[in-house]
């Protein structure tokens, strides 16, 4: 098992329809500040920033332009993926396993500047897909319906999915819906493409988070309560809808073997304690715990049905809320790393597990109906999370290394936030 | 004094395109000016693509025309979705839209913003093709009779120049 | 650091208006070539760092999506990297790290635009202002590096006629390019004098072309490559930089994120003199005056001495350190691929395959990439020698 970075602090705004008080480079730079407090650094102590975000979503294209300084890139190797912040992470992870640097800023932000169903009528290819205006919502609900009608279930495992989430949610302070809601209330609820009714999809959301990753010795320096990545792994399908089997993401599956084999995980469901997954829809959900290989396919439903995947179950899913409760998009996949941390370290608060839990799974994916997918896998130490300290003295330990201590010392001065309103 | 007015800036972005669809993608959209949905056979893995694209992906191998076979306008639906609430904001005045977000030939086509619902995306699979057509079904009557296996038939708009939707839609045999 | 990264396999599309071909088939056409540049398959390919400029260019989002299986991505890891003009250079660099933290052995770093999809790339140029403020005055890149190159031209004392003749240099050594866009033969001063000034003070003849075209690298880890090549480019620095468009004392003639990038890629390199050391450089020179600014950047030579080094001829292809020996991107410019393009280029010079445009007996090599609101730079040093 690779224990070559961990997290060691991360920052989230939280998840809102749309904030209009705020402009984008505020929203950033303070989730970026926040996130330094948390783990004890200055800018001066990062070497690489990694961000996430969308042009055609920010209605700006080269989207980080404006918004490099705000997120700390200023006069760093910098770089953009334009994929979900959780791409932007594997990046950074990348650059930290070279040793070329040894502390990673991970920043990601989604406003919902354009309607995303421009966003996504977007994505499609001016020939084919175009023309019948299929975007999100009907894309991922041929993918629902093909995945029901394969294993022969109705409509209803996927409601008990809307449920848990979204009681979950309750619980967490930084997620945008906060209602509970019965089965009977979801599919009781207006159809937008059947089978996906209202309940059944993500909110329109915006955010931003900031996460830090720092290489094994720095790691330990950092934090007393570092999360490892232990194994990663990516994968992309087919484009075109109607040349891939929808019922079952390929690309899902070939992820999560390729993070499972770097972290020695032979059977996930019994090897990790719970999971992060981005469900653009709750059909997804069940999906993606059969991908991830928590259930065989077409069982998904089992997860949800005994309570297996409840906060309280034997291997909780969501615990957050998941993107049923908030999902700002290019943010959401990289909000799951953070939800997992929170757990793993026992910072969850009122959603925290409270079964015994050393790793969990991350997931996250882009594109229409689960095109490509990232699956990480987080693990804590061995010992049981030590309380933080204060930040003063984690700050102290980290200017002992040298190469920190003097890039802090030398660092040019950065733009000092605003005292924002609140 | 407090001059933020807390308010959003309003505005759009209007580029116009020209989408080169080359010879493979542009052999498909030809077909169906003429009625005829064309497939395209790889050499390879003998698999046959319908709608064309310029690859067998499996085999990365670059289409070529000889490759072209001719397909029945028909098929069955492997899956489908009934699109019942308008998932797009309202829609805005057309010539706001021309200018905003759509390509120049909205005007020729005005179903580019997607039709007013109820209306159905359809995964065909065409008879002797290996992959799924995505495609619309329209009409209550069609609707309802909608199912995964149901034969389908291909309606063929009046006008037609080379476009996806010269297709118009497919019905329910 | 990281293990020992070559590039083994380069494929370029021409730069021109790719009327009869899509934008899958365009970046299959570079990602064939670069298979059959080294003798390897699509099945060969563990991954791909995927890079495409702005959306707004030809109107698709996520162009990855559609175009990732059309360069052989098709489940395989793939991402895309965006950053704006340096795009070609970052998935470059992606695709080095790719490779240098042990996660792949075979890696394809492919990038690519089809600017000939847009009614105009100043469009899509255009949205690249902030939509608060600047937007408003949405007057695309060449007016934004108008500021700069006047701005460089009177803090050193420049005359016009330094930038018509890094144009004219540029256009020379195109010649000997087949991938090149802008081909005139007998192209001289005279004739670069003579065009019309478009915004004061860059001339038609200062400014790049409008290229469809795509670029494909493969990367390979140490212990593969001498089974594939006995002539691979070593990868001997990386840096990819960022400055910002709001700092305070910003100084559009004195790039000081680039300056940045290249000392950090000449200490991985072990360059301490990149004037005598390096033997081409390939430079990110959408407009002639940028060749002067980014030979400062990139440090051959102090802030404001550019032009005194272009005067000593030391850049041109007779002379001791040629730069764009391929005619740079003042000959061929899809965005997306330029600076791609660069990194191409100069890893030919030391793998010894740049043909026509061949720098004889070329050991070290810098391939320099920007974009942004001027602010993103890349470098890439290239070795024939690990
Ligand atoms: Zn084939």
């Amino acid at each position: 098992m690779e224990r070559k970075a961990a997290i060691v602090g991360w920052a989230q705004s939280p998840i809102v329809e749309r904030d209009e008080r705020i402009h984008k480079t505020e929203m950033i730079g303070r989730t970026v500040q926040a996130a330094l407090d948390k783990s004890g650094l200055s800018i001066g102590d990062i070497d690489t920033v990694i961000s996430a975000s969308c042009d055609t979503m920010d209605g700006a294209s080269i989207s980080n332009v404006f918004v490099v300084e705000s997120m700390g890139g200023f006069m760093k190797e910098e770089s953009k993926v334009e994929e979900d912040g959780a791409y932007a992470a594997l990046y950074a992870y990348l650059r930290l396993l070279t040793g070329h640097h040894k502390t990673a800023l991970i920043v990601a932000h989604g406003r919902v500047d354009t309607p995303p169903q421009f966003y996504s009528w977007m994505m499609t290819d001016p020939f084919l897909l175009r023309p019948l205006g299929v975007e999100m919502v009907s894309a991922f609900a041929l993918q629902a319906n093909s995945y029901l009608s394969r294993y022969n279930l109705d409509e209803r495992p996927a409601a008990k999915v809307v449920v848990k989430n979204r009681a979950n949610g309750v619980r967490n302070p930084n997620t945008q819906v906060r209602i509970p809601i019965s089965e009977a209330e979801v599919l009781k609820s207006p159809v937008l493409a059947s089978p996906i009714k209202l309940a059944d999809a993500s909110p329109r959301s915006e955010a931003a988070c900031a996460l830090i990753l720092a290489n094994g010795d720095l790691a330990r320096k950092i934090t007393p309560n570092p999360v490892w990545i232990e194994g990663v792994g990516y994968n992309h399908d087919l484009y075109y809808l109607g040349h891939r089997d929808l019922a079952r993401p390929e690309s899902l599956a070939r992820a999560a073997r390729m993070a499972y084999a770097q972290a020695g995980i032979r059977n996930p469901r019994k090897e990790t304690d719970f999971a992060e997954v981005y469900e653009p829809f709750s059909f997804s959900e069940l999906m993606i715990c059969e991908g991830l290989g928590l259930a065989e396919a077409g069982e998904g439903r089992k997860l949800v049905e005994k309570g297996i995947a409840n906060l309280d179950g034997a291997y909780p899913v969501n615990a957050s809320g998941g993107a049923l409760c908030g999902n700002p998009i290019f943010v959401a996949g990289l909000l799951r790393m953070v939800e997992a941390a929170r757990q793993l370290t026992g910072q969850a608060g009122e959603y925290q597990i409270k079964k015994d839990i050393r790793r969990g799974l991350v997931h996250a994916t882009s594109g229409f109906c689960l095109q490509s997918n990232i699956v990480y896998v987080l693990g804590r130490d061995e010992a049981k999370p030590k309380p933080v300290q204060a930040r003063k003295q984690v700050k102290d330990k980290v200017k002992k290394t040298g190469k920190a201590a003097k890039k802090a010392a030398s660092r040019k001065p950065v733009r000092k936030k605003k005292a924002g309103r609140k | 004094m407090d001059s933020n007015q807390y308010r959003v800036l309003e505005g759009n972005i209007s580029v116009p395109y020209r989408w080169t669809p080359g010879d493979i993608y542009g052999r498909f959209l030809g077909g169906l000016k003429e009625k005829k949905i064309l497939g395209f056979r790889c050499p390879e893995c003998k698999k046959v693509y319908a709608p064309a694209t310029d690859i067998c992906t499996a085999c990365y191998y670059g289409f070529k025309p000889e490759d072209q076979v001719e397909l029945p306008d028909a098929g069955v639906v492997k899956s489908f979705t009934v699109v019942r609430a308008n998932l797009w904001p309202p829609k805005p005045d057309p010539e706001v839209v021309a200018k905003a977000i759509a390509p120049t030939k909205l005007e020729d086509h005005p179903l580019l913003w997607p039709p007013a619902p109820p209306y159905a995306l359809v995964s065909v699979k065409i008879e002797g093709a290996d992959t799924e057509f995505i495609h619309m079904v329209k009409g209550e009557r069609n609707l309802g009779k909608l199912k995964v296996g149901s034969k389908v038939k291909a309606v063929w708009a009046e006008q037609r120049e080379g476009y996806l939707l010269d297709l118009d839609h497919f019905e329910v045999a | 650091m990281g293990r020992r990264v070559a590039v083994v396999g380069v494929g370029m599309t021409e730069n021109k208006s790719h009327w009869d071909c899509s934008m899958p088939a365009l970046y299959r056409l570079a990602v064939t070539r670069a298979l059959a540049d080294c003798g390897l398959t699509h099945k060969d390919i563990q991954a791909v760092s995927f890079g495409q400029s702005p959306e707004y260019f030809e109107g698709i989002n996520h162009p990855e999506k559609w175009l990732a299986e059309a360069c052989g991505g098709y489940l395989k890891p793939v991402f895309r990297i965006h950053t704006g003009g340096t795009v070609g250079g970052s998935a470059a660099i992606g695709g080095y790290y790719l490779v240098a933290s042990g996660m792949f052995d075979v890696v394809l770093a492919v990038s690519g635009n089809k600017l000939n999809e847009t009614a105009s790339a100043q469009i899509g140029l255009g949205t690249v202002y902030d939509p608060i403020i600047g937007r408003q005055f949405n007057t695309g890149a060449p007016s934004a590096v108008a500021l700069q190159s006047l701005r460089y031209m009177s803090k050193y004392g420049y005359n016009e006629d330094y930038g018509i003749r890094a144009a004219v240099q540029n256009r020379q050594n195109a010649m000997n390019n087949p991938y090149a866009q802008l081909k005139i033969p007998g192209y001289n001063f005279e004739m670069a004098k003579s065009t019309p000034m478009l915004c004061y003070p860059l001339r038609l003849a200062d400014m790049c072309p409008t290229s469809d075209a795509a670029c494909a690298m493969i990367f390979v880890a140490e212990d593969r490559v001498r089974k594939i090549t006995d002539r691979p480019a070593w990868v001997r620095g990386t840096a990819a930089t960022a400055a910002g468009v709001y700092y305070a004392d910003r100084d559009w003639a004195v790039p000081i994120e680039l300056r940045k990038a290249a000392e950090i890629a000449y200490k991985q390199a072990g360059i301490k003199d990149p004037l005598k050391e390096l033997d081409v450089v390939e430079l990110y020179n959408a407009f002639s005056w940028q060749e002067l600014v980014w030979y400062e950047g990139i440090g051959l030579c102090d802030w404001g001495e550019g032009g005194k080094l272009f005067d000593k001829g030391i850049t041109a292809m007779t002379g001791s350190l040629p730069s764009n020996p391929s005619g740079g991107t003042l000959c061929a410019n899809s965005i997306g691929a330029a600076a791609m393009f660069r990194k191409a280029e100069a890893a030919l010079q030391v793998m010894g395959k740049a043909g026509a445009r061949q720098v004889q007996g070329a050991k070290l090599s810098l391939g320099h990439g920007w974009g942004g609101a001027i602010q993103f730079h890349t470098i890439m040093v290239f070795g024939s020698e690990k």
